[in-house]
């Protein structure tokens, strides 16, 4: 009878089983969004939340993984970096541009982008009933806004025009209110500037930090966005699309467009330059070297260039979402400490090559490495060709732009005290040659190896040996800390990240300039000078978009640009057609004892394809979210 | 008593199963029952108009009847067919995009059972007289390119791969060269790769191929040589 009454019960309550209101409780261990907004500082905190959900591109976002891949216990994609997806650098075990993603879903931020997007709506929501004074109101304000529009610059960026969502939808609203359709690519592009406008219009000069938004922040961040838009408007017809979300603008822009968004790179630029606020660190070097220390030092420690940095990224522990792996990825193989992976980004020949040479100012000079002068063969060695001979490897780069060795480690150059070995081959004294594989010889009682040393721990370049050398020929320098030697742990690199530097800026200003054919074309000039100044080279060169961009390119190399002006004018498909990257092979001569190099492609890699569709993202969930899909996804 | 007991449990298992949402019912879509294949065909020479696999011509269908269909892809196989088995009878529309010819306008089809759909249409460019050859330092390929659209040929290029669906996508050796002129059909160009990208006493996929300037144009390939590494 007992358990007749047992299965009653347990059949009634089987009955009300699917209502759960006695699962709402208030949770104990949870701060409740009343606590946290009932408080200046408790907006604080949560402001400081949004800060770390913006998509800074910094040393911890991936091509594969996106942005912040440092909130996990083993954040290991083996260093796919986005300087290892264009043509700056090239990884050491990675043979494609795309790895696990696809083109389509590289540095995918669309879930992300509006979950922040919600967070910062729901901070707008309340600020108005704070219990504060106006001013600490209008810096609220003012960094909701600079927030926002970082968000939709990071989603526009990537997806071309999306929904603009301002609002959070109430339960009520019905289910209409769910599903906004894409703004206009132009719109969405129009709403970024109009953000950074309203939140420089109600921010002030700042702490002093760098570490928060500031009107120069945020005029910073449309000077940048504005560019961007530019590019695309004037240069979209390079890599022409069709489909619906052409047809409607949605990812179109129109050549008539780009005036205006120059002009709105220019005045916000030229606000930034004119202002008291920044200036170059170390403008007037005595000498290249230098400028060299003092441009690898900006890098490894941004704090000592605050009168540059505009907006920073800070980083003070180590640790999951913390540090990051900059360190472990990129210290060459000799000086790895106790990390078993190093060595992954090698810098490329074809970026070496950009870089000017004191001695011809205004021009990419590429590393000339025979008697012929000939730069555009890479069929590797041919003992018919008369190679020049160097008794020191670094020679051969002896009048190159400052920047160069603070950026990339040359070949027998010191890195931490160690002499970093990069060879990649040998001649015997037939003058037959071992070259892209192990080998040594014996020569007066002297070994000589082809990778310049006799154990993988003695050298850095070329060999196979755990994925962890350099097959460009070069080292991975800038960002590195010198006093750092890596542990066997992730996410213990700690280095500072500058966001926006005034260089960008100028830079930024210049290319405006010269695109539109409208602003100060001296102060352009001049803008493009003080940074080649820096660099320790003393002739001007007069304005003009090559020099505009190869600039660009020197001055801000590795800082995560690169992928995006290939994108935002339109050059990717055109230098991604079957593109093969180069590296500039050290060979010892046993016969001289002296240095030759190769010029040729980068061995163990294939040429690589940019398809035109991935200029614009693949949007996830157009089932049920039913916005018009990007081209061909 | 013991069927009072039976009963009860039979209706809080029945209760269960059925109190929170619909379990095992078994969607009722019918599987694909229809295959469409076809080609596309040089309406001047009847030959297949090669094509690449993944970065090349698409054919693009949806199925009418729905209230927002989805645009669906179908690709070329290399020599210039396509197919698709798993196919659901109805009516479609049907078009091919961004390819290496002139496309024919959008179609209504009903595909039903094997449904043949052939497009006839000019590529814009013919490789002719692809002819391979291994000089001992490079493997080289002559060929002639015949233009039919008017524009200006961009590029030249050479690919090869191990994999018989060789071309943009599937290259680990490539060569190009920058025409942006009209060509004349009677010049012999030569596009070559060094033998050291290839392992002797392999079998690789060759091609050559041009381009042409209209926007989201492909390369126009010849159709991939086989040809064997020798020392």
């Amino acid at each position: 009878m007992k358990l007749y009454t047992y299965i009653l019960v347990l059949t009634l309550v089987s009955l009300i089983s699917c209502n759960d209101d006695f699962l709402e409780v208030e949770p104990t261990n949870l701060i409740s969004a009343d606590a946290i907004f009932s408080s200046p500082e408790g907006v604080k905190a949560f402001m400081a939340n949004l800060y770390s959900q913006m998509p800074i591109e910094d040393f911890n976002s991936t091509p594969d993984h996106g942005i912040r891949y440092n909130a996990s216990v083993n954040p290991n994609n083996a260093g796919f970096y986005p300087w290892i997806i264009a043509d700056d650098a090239v990884g050491s075990e990675f043979h494609t541009l795309t790895y696990q993603k696809g083109f389509g879903d590289q540095f995918a931020w669309w879930i992300e982008g509006y979950e922040l997007n919600r967070d910062v709506n729901l901070l707008l929501s309340v600020i108005p009933d704070l219990d504060a004074d106006q001013s600490t109101i209008d810096d609220l304000l003012g960094e909701a806004y600079f927030i926002r529009a970082y968000l939709y610059f990071g989603l526009a960026k990537r997806y071309g025009g999306v929904p603009i969502i301002e609002t959070i939808a109430s339960i009520s609203d019905g289910e209409d209110a769910l599903y906004t359709p894409r703004s206009t690519e132009k719109e969405t592009w129009e709403y970024v500037l109009k953000m950074c406008d309203e939140s420089a219009a109600l921010l002030g000069d700042g702490d002093g930090t760098r570490r928060r938004a500031n009107k120069w922040v945020a005029l910073s961040l449309k000077s940048r966005a504005a560019l961007h838009a530019a590019s695309i408007a004037k240069h979209w017809d390079r890599a022409t699309l069709s489909g619906d979300a052409v047809d409607q603008n949605l990812s179109k822009m129109s050549a008539e467009d780009a005036a205006w968004f120059y002009e709105q790179c220019i005045s916000a630029s030229e606000q930034i330059i004119n202002s008291d606020n920044y200036s170059l660190y170390q403008p007037a070097p005595s000498n290249s070297d230098e400028a060299a220390t003092n441009y690898k030092e900006m890098f490894e420690d941004p704090n000592r260039a605050l009168v540059e940095a505009i907006f920073i990224k800070g980083s003070t522990l180590p640790g999951i979402t913390f540090g990051s792996n900059q360190d472990n990825w990129g210290n060459p193989a000799q000086t790895t400490g106790a990390w078993p992976h190093p060595g992954r980004f090698g810098p490329t020949l074809d970026l070496v090559d950009v870089y000017e040479n004191y001695a011809t100012p205004g021009q990419s000079t590429p590393v000339v490495t025979t008697v012929d002068g000939i730069t555009d063969n890479y069929d590797g060695y041919q003992s018919t060709r008369n190679y020049l001979e160097f008794d020191h490897p670094a020679d051969i780069f002896a009048d190159k732009d400052a920047r160069l060795r603070a950026t990339v480690i040359l070949p027998r150059t010191f890195w931490k005290d160690t002499e970093i070995i990069i060879q990649g081959g040998l001649i015997r004294p037939d003058g037959s040659i071992i070259i892209d594989a192990p080998g040594q010889i014996n020569v007066g009682g002297t070994n000589y190896y082809s990778y310049g040393a006799s154990a993988p721990n003695l050298y850095s370049g070329f060999s196979t040996f755990g994925g962890n050398m350099t097959k460009t020929g070069f080292g991975f320098k800038k960002f590195l800390q010198e006093d750092y030697t890596p542990i066997l742990a992730w996410n213990q690199s700690v280095t500072d990240w500058m966001d926006f530097r005034l260089a960008e800026i100028y830079l930024n200003y210049a290319e405006a300039v010269v695109e539109s054919g409208t602003g100060d074309q001296t102060l352009a000039g001049q803008l493009i000078n003080d940074l080649r100044r820096r660099a320790a080279h003393t002739t001007t060169i007069p304005l003009t978009l090559e020099n505009v961009l190869r600039e660009r390119r020197v001055e801000l190399v590795f800082e995560n640009h690169r992928v995006w002006d290939l994108i935002r004018t339109r050059t990717y498909h055109t230098e991604f057609e079957q593109r093969d990257r180069h590296a500039l092979i050290p060979i010892f001569d046993t016969r001289s004892m002296k240095y030759i190099f190769v010029r040729d492609e980068v061995p163990r890699t294939a040429p690589q394809t940019f398809p035109d569709f991935a200029y614009y993202k693949r949007i996830p969930g157009v089932a049920t979210n039913k916005l018009v899909q990007n081209p061909q996804y | 008593m013991k069927k009072l007991i039976n009963i009860c449990l039979s209706l809080t298992l029945l209760v269960f199963v059925s109190s929170c949402g619909e379990l095992g019912e078994l969607d009722n879509y019918d599987q694909p029952d229809a295959k469409l294949f076809g080609s596309v065909v040089d309406e001047e020479t009847g030959e297949l108009i090669p094509q690449e696999l993944i970065t090349g011509s698409v054919i693009e269908y949806k199925e009418l009847g729905f209230e927002t269909p989805q645009i669906q892809q179908l690709r070329f196989h290399t020599e210039g067919t396509f197919r698709n088995n798993l196919m659901f009878s109805g009516d479609y529309e049907i078009e091919a995009v961004r390819g290496n010819f002139f496309a024919p306008e959008m179609e209504t089809i009903t595909v039903k059972g094997d449904t043949e759909f052939a497009i006839t249409a000019l590529p814009y460019i013919r490789i002719k007289d692809a002819t391979i050859e291994n000089t001992g330092r490079k493997v080289e390929i002559s060929f002639r390119v015949e233009q039919v659209a008017t524009e200006n040929v961009l590029k030249l290029s050479m690919v090869a791969d191990l994999n018989p669906n060789v071309g943009k996508a599937f290259s680990i050796a490539s060569a190009t060269k920058t025409i942006n002129g009209i060509v004349d059909p009677s010049t012999v160009y030569t596009l070559g790769l060094r033998l050291s990208s290839f392992e002797v006493g392999k079998e690789y996929f060759f091609r050559v191929g041009a381009i042409i300037d209209i926007p989201e144009a492909k390369y126009n390939y010849n159709v991939p040589i086989k040809f064997k590494i020798e020392e």
